[in-house]
């Protein structure tokens, strides 16, 4: 029995300022998040958004490790906020895609807090990147039945998709 | 209708504190294995936790990168060998619930050594991204995630170990 199952997908057209997953089935053991972000923006800045569980950060908690950029690539860590450095955006850079990893175990559980694991990929025609490995915990015990990504500084543009995965308990 | 090719082998739920956690008789009908780890510490001790193939104590060879977060910020990368795949270090039953995602390829065959790729993410402790090779050619029938004190895998930590199908 196949056990990596599709839950949910989009597939944006337009700018959207958050993409949600909601009534996620509670039939998993785990779930894994796949999204691809879009960015047009065309200014040196950092794109970042959320991945608020049960549409809320309260009480969450990160770490990450993170390196950026090609010109002069840094080795850095921090227990920054509650958001994924999803997209880099050095300077003249116009058009980049963002590949980001999301994995969350026992999301069903309603007796012990959730860990997301979250690992980040941005290229901007080689001329800029980042990644970054993160961690995120809940301070909730309550079963995730909804995911909601946000956007922080900027809004997900036409072509970023994201997709849902269920892998099942069977 | 395709052929399924990630399938549950087992799942273990903690019913009560515990310092071992054991998936035995594995099946040699899959290619790769991949291991889900949600760990809720408990506080009994400095406990460090890894994971052991087929109850070796030794053998395992490891490069890799570590960070801790927070305002005393450390990172780098570090080698060596070791009694087990070590996921996380010195007092991790002192923070809260983390995430542990194990692939373990080529792991029934019995020619070659053991590659596994180990990610550890912890908010509070140091998180790890380690490869680790098992000098052995013994194939894999046995995982082993434990700790060197007793009953620091508390109650509603799960494991779940996936099997890769062999087409």
């Amino acid at each position: 029995m196949a056990t990596f199952k599709l839950i949910q997908a989009y597939n944006l057209t337009g700018s959207a300022n958050t993409i949600v997953f909601d009534t996620i089935p509670q039939t998993y053991t785990d779930l894994c998040l796949y999204v691809t972000t879009y960015s047009t923006r065309g200014v040196a800045s950092v794109e970042s958004w959320q991945i608020r569980p049960n549409n809320s950060i309260s009480g969450t908690e990160q770490t990450r490790i993170f390196s950026y950029p090609l010109s002069s690539p840094a080795f850095n860590s921090d227990g920054g906020p509650n958001e994924l450095y999803s997209s880099w955006s050095g300077a003249n850079a116009s058009n980049f895609y963002n590949n980001v990893w999301i994995y969350i175990p026992n999301y069903t559980s309603t007796s012990v807090t959730k860990c997301l694991m979250v690992d980040n990929g941005t290229d901007n025609n080689s001329s800029e990147w980042m990644v970054s490995h993160s961690s995120m915990r809940t301070n909730s015990t309550s079963a995730i039945t909804s995911l909601t990504l946000s956007g922080v500084s900027y809004n997900f543009q036409a072509g970023s998709s994201a997709y849902l995965y269920g892998i099942s308990n069977a | 209708m395709p052929t399924a090719t990630y399938e549950k082998i087992q799942t273990y739920t903690a019913a009560s504190a515990q310092d071992t956690i054991t998936f035995s008789s594995i099946p040699s009908t899959y290619t790769d294995l991949i291991l889900i780890s949600h760990i809720v510490p408990v506080n009994n001790g400095a406990a460090y936790l890894g994971i052991r193939f087929n109850d070796s104590a030794s053998g395992y060879v490891f490069g890799g990168s570590y960070w801790t977060g927070g305002s005393s910020t450390t990172r780098g990368v570090y080698g060596g060998t070791d009694s087990q795949i070590e996921i996380i270090g010195n007092q991790f039953q002192s923070f809260g619930a983390f995430t542990v995602h194990s692939d373990i390829f080529d792991y029934s065959s019995t020619s070659v050594y053991k590659t596994a790729l180990t990610h550890s993410r912890t908010v509070d402790n140091t998180s790890r991204s380690l490869a680790t090779t098992w000098t052995s050619t013994n194939a894999i029938s046995k995982i082993t995630i434990k700790t060197n004190i007793a009953a620091c895998i508390g109650s509603g930590s799960m494991f779940t170990l996936y099997g890769i199908l062999r087409a």
